[in-house]
């Protein structure tokens, strides 16, 4: 109590040092959290189109599936355990600790000849019960309705555009069925779709599984399964757990693969963003430099002071205490003003979004599924653990120039005059 | 047993080439209730014998016993214990902190002497403070008080968890002659009233007059002692 109250006040007697040592401390937390939003952002909002569209946090497929994914090959499905089908097997994993849900997908390609010009795109059977629970395809619906039953169709806006209809037209698309010969089948529009990314607008259409299936000559299979976990920083564990099913079942024919690890560019991207824990660990340090050097600084300006204490019958721990709370009392409301402006900010990037322009350039250019809008993740728990962090590291960096203050010998401080 | 005995009490700071031999060899008993003065000239090694009786260091050799402990035996925490419990500290340079009041610098003594909460903490810090009088400037911190107050305050805070002995190392150096006389018979009148142990060193003759008991220091050995009453 009595050591709390010189602490505190202590905090007046060099007004703009504490002012600059806070100030330090406040930058580095708002930092802390920005670094932190970013990551988690990047990974929830950008990722998040890329996930719910292309892959699931694991994806499930046939191993040559995975060679011949560019060829979109219907020779090599997902056909359940022992070819006992595929439903079986996706209740098999819903049945598993992480995964939240699986959407089965049969993907392939199509075209239509519209005034002589082919335009290529990809049809995409989906199970319309599980994707209206479950996903974000039925959000993005801007008219009409999902695919249902028999020749329903949904487009994605700009491919609806190219194509030249509207919804509740009809329209004939061709495609090559598992014998590998061309067919032709005439479907009806009932929504449409937008993501708000060309690459997917301009290019997918969805229909029902069971139609896909039919038309396709394919049984109760999938290309792919997308598996879901609660939270996208789960994917790992999840992954493991599919692995394990995978192998006690004896499905080794199948190959399991993680969001952040299957596209190249997204890999790198992901990894990239990684590289922001490492900058925001950087300014840690510098944070903690800041500190240590302004603590030395009062420990050596109150050096009779401490021999004063000393003479007064306090102990090493005692002075040690004294130095070390006045630099947790700047540790706290350092990062207490560090975690609320860092909170402001972002909250208002979690809303606005950062565009990137370039970013959105390259993203077109590859045809990428990533939104070209960094939305920065707002969370209570981003705030807390930036805090916390901030008071810890402060602490932590106090004890040693506390330490040495605890260590003086009375005497020598008692009589140590200020060069 | 008397309070403090120092036997043969050596003390040489440095060590190879550069040697200072601060004491040559002191010998002292004290009595309780004594009223002591070290004179000497600066640099006859005054701080550094108050600085071994009050256990702030320890002797190169020799003997420093206090209250039947002897502290060339003890640990630098059992030294701070027996600091915080026995001795009371005046400085020259008043040595205060600065950030607390008149009242909180003499309550922090008291509570770091005593373990757990007294009840009677605030009367005996205001008594205290009164009998030194500066019962109306409890809440002025060190900077808004003069010297001669301030040093007033240090001794009120050495007084007040009544300690077995209280050392003043040239408390008056820093005072004009007007505080340095207030100063002086407020710890005459505190030997009386209290029966606290005094012992405070000086090198200006003028002070001498307070003396009831004088040990001249010269050169790291007590050359003489007179007793006056
Ligand atoms: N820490 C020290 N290191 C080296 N020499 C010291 C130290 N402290 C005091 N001395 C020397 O010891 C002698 C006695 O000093 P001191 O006890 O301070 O005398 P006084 O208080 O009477 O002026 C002096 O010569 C002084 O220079
Ligand atoms: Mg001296």
């Amino acid at each position: 109590m009595q050591f709390t109250r010189i602490a505190w006040r202590n905090l007046k007697r060099n007004k703009v040092r504490t002012f600059i040592a806070i100030l330090a401390i406040t930058t580095v937390v708002v930092i802390v959290v920005f670094a932190r939003g970013l990551m988690v952002g990047i990974t929830d909002s950008s990722f998040k189109m890329y996930i719910d569209y292309m892959f699931g946090h694991v994806r499930i497929t046939h191993e040559e599936y995975q060679i011949r994914e560019a060829l979109l090959s219907l020779d090599y499905t997902v056909f359940g355990f022992n070819e006992a089908g595929v439903e079986a097997m996706i209740g098999e994993i819903e049945e598993l600790d992480k995964a939240e849900y699986v959407l089965p997908r049969i993907r392939f390609g199509a075209m239509a000849s519209i005034n002589d010009q082919l335009i290529r795109m990809i049809g995409v059977g989906i199970d319309p019960a599980r994707e209206d629970q479950h996903g974000t395809l039925k959000d993005d619906i801007k008219a009409g309705r999902l695919p249902e039953m028999g020749n329903e169709i949904l487009l994605g806006r700009g491919l609806l555009k190219k194509l030249g209809v509207e919804t509740h037209d009809r329209i004939t698309l061709m495609f090559s069925d598992t014998h590998q010969s061309l067919r032709g089948r005439t479907f009806e529009i009932v929504g449409v779709s937008e993501a708000g990314v060309a690459a997917l607008d301009d290019r997918f259409f969805y229909l029902p599984i069971d139609t896909a299936r039919d038309m396709l000559w394919l049984e109760e299979e999938a290309t792919e399964l997308f598996v879901f976990a609660a939270q996208t920083r789960e994917a790992d564990a999840l992954k493991e757990e599919i692995d394990g099913l995978l192998t006690e079942r004896g499905g080794n024919q199948y190959s399991t693969a993680l969001w952040n690890k299957a596209d190249p560019f997204v890999d790198f991207y992901y990894e990239v963003a990684k590289v922001m824990d490492l900058v925001y660990v950087l300014f840690i340090v510098m944070g903690a430099v800041v500190i240590i050097s302004t603590l030395t600084m009062i420990v050596r300006e109150r050096t009779s002071e401490i021999g004063m204490m000393a003479a007064l019958g306090l102990r090493g721990r005692d002075i040690m205490k004294v130095f070390v709370l006045e630099g947790t009392f700047m540790g706290i409301i350092g990062s207490f003003l560090g975690a609320i402006i860092g909170g402001i900010i972002t909250f208002y990037y979690s809303k606005a979004g950062i565009h990137v322009e370039d970013f959105a350039m390259l993203s077109k250019d590859l045809e990428l599924i990533i939104e070209p809008v960094f939305y920065l993740a707002f969370n209570l728990e981003n705030l807390i653990v930036s805090f916390a962090l901030g008071v810890i590291v402060v602490t932590l960096s106090c004890l040693y120039p506390a330490y040495k203050a605890a260590k003086l010998e009375p005497v020598d401080a008692l009589h140590y005059i200020e060069e | 047993m008397s309070l403090l005995e120092l036997e043969d009490v050596k003390k040489i700071y440095g060590q190879g080439e550069i040697k200072v031999f601060a004491l040559r060899g002191v010998d002292l008993e004290i009595e309780e209730g004594e009223f002591t003065t070290i004179f000497g000239p600066s640099g006859s090694g005054k701080t550094t014998l108050l600085n071994l009786i009050g256990a702030l260091d320890k002797p190169t050799s020799g003997r420093v016993q206090l209250n039947g402990s002897s502290i060339g035996e003890m640990n630098k925490n059992q030294l701070a214990l027996l600091r915080r419990q026995n001795i009371g500290f005046i400085f020259q340079s008043f040595n205060l902190i600065p950030v607390l009041t008149a009242y909180e610098n003499v309550e922090f003594a008291l509570k770091i002497a005593e373990k757990g909460e007294n009840r009677k903490a605030k009367e005996k810090v205001e008594n205290i403070l009164s009998r030194v009088g500066l019962g109306d400037m409890l809440h002025r911190r060190p900077n808004q008080l003069s010297g001669g107050q301030n040093q007033r305050v240090a001794v009120a805070r050495a007084l007040v968890k009544e300690p077995k002995l209280v050392l003043a190392d040239e408390p008056t150096a820093n005072l004009d002659s007007e505080a340095s006389k207030e100063v002086l018979e407020i710890m005459v009148r505190m030997n009386k009233e209290l029966n606290t142990t005094f012992i405070f060193s000086t090198h200006d003759p003028m002070v001498m007059e307070y003396a009831r008991r004088l040990l001249e220091l010269k050169d790291g050995m007590i050359c003489r002692e007179e007793r006056r009453e």
